[in-house]
């Protein structure tokens, strides 16, 4: 994978991939929890795998009229259902997951443009 | 009326509710869960919280499940399911638009529950209880936003995204906070803050005559 313009990015949805209008910016923060082994007589802190997580957020331009895109994720949001996301780094390569959107933040000022930020956390496996 | 595509700040507004409650009495139907009964005259949707103005009924007789206000219907807390005729007499209450708004935000949010377990590898969640919050920022009109802080029940809140073609977030609220300041450089401003009560929706269309 060459480096890759933000241009090229964007959030696939669902398990047909429908591309999400307006996204402006995405984020994913993935966690290990890894568990220490150190024990005495060792120098250096060991460790072994623990339970992995991921969370971000999808900053986009409000489009309530992208119905398989952030209609969609709104849906998911006030339902309590997961959505399959899939996060592009370029065109090709991309990381997936199920996730449930767990925040929703809408902004509106008189001199602006009606955004959306939508938050999810993920459940399962991420790949 | 459609829900609309990127739109401009410049289209954005903020409803509340405005006086006197109108009563009505309309026919609804019942849903295919048993649960739901939604108003048949979407003009009569924004009714006021408050059980005490609500008597939903069936083939004439009064309904005594327990049951959620929310907008344009009852959800009860059991099948109501059997009847013929469903009807509902209460109180709609009119919004009108706030003046001097400039911003608005809406924060909606989902609690998660963690499920994971022995041999789970990634983290696995379900969700909990959901809730929403939102502020406003307005340049001050008058003293009406002061007057809604001694509400006791939660009133109606529209945030538009598109006035013109009347796309809002819509739920009933608290006003929770309110903050006023005044420079000798600038305007007297108002800084609004609202705690949901209960669900908040996505409209697309025009639901007043």
């Amino acid at each position: 994978m060459a480096i890759a313009s933000g241009i090229d990015g964007k959030v696939g949805i669902g398990v047909g991939s429908d591309v999400i209008a307006n996204v402006t910016e995405w984020t994913a923060d993935v966690k290990h929890a890894i568990q220490g082994t150190t024990s005495f007589t060792e120098e250096w802190d060991t460790y072994v795998k623990g339970i992995r997580g991921m969370s971000g957020s999808l900053k986009c331009i409000f489009n309530a009229a992208d119905t398989n895109g952030q209609a969609a994720l709104k849906t998911a949001c006030f339902n309590g259902t997961t959505v399959a996301l899939k996060l592009y780094y370029d065109t090709t390569n991309s990381v997936s997951a199920t996730a449930f959107i767990d925040g929703l933040k809408i902004s509106n000022k008189v001199t602006g443009i009606c955004e959306a930020e939508f938050n999810y956390t993920t459940t399962g496996t991420v790949s | 009326m459609a829900a609309s595509g990127i739109v401009s700040g410049l289209v954005g507004a903020m409803y509340i509710a405005s006086s006197p409650a109108v009563g009505f009495y309309e026919a609804c139907t019942l849903q295919a869960d048993g649960k739901t009964l939604i108003i048949d005259n979407t003009v009569v949707w924004i009714m006021a919280k408050d059980k005490s103005k609500l008597v939903p009924e069936v083939d004439g007789v009064a309904i005594t499940v327990d049951y959620e206000i929310e907008i344009g219907r009852l959800v009860f807390k059991s099948s109501i399911a059997g009847g013929t005729l469903y009807k509902l007499s209460g109180e709609y209450i009119p919004t009108t638009q706030v003046g001097g708004i400039y911003e608005w935000g809406l924060d909606t949010k989902i609690n998660l529950n963690d499920k994971t377990t022995f041999g789970d590898e990634w983290e696995q969640k379900e969700k909990g209880v959901s809730s929403w919050s939102a502020s406003f920022k307005s340049y001050w009109v008058d003293e009406s936003m002061f007057g809604v802080t001694g509400n006791t029940l939660p009133i109606i809140w529209r945030f538009f995204t598109d006035i013109d073609n009347w796309n809002c977030w819509i739920g009933y609220g608290h006003l929770d906070g309110l903050k006023q300041a005044n420079k000798v450089t600038g305007l007297m401003e108002e800084e609004g803050s609202i705690t949901g009560d209960g669900k908040i929706y996505f409209m697309d269309s025009k639901i007043e005559p």
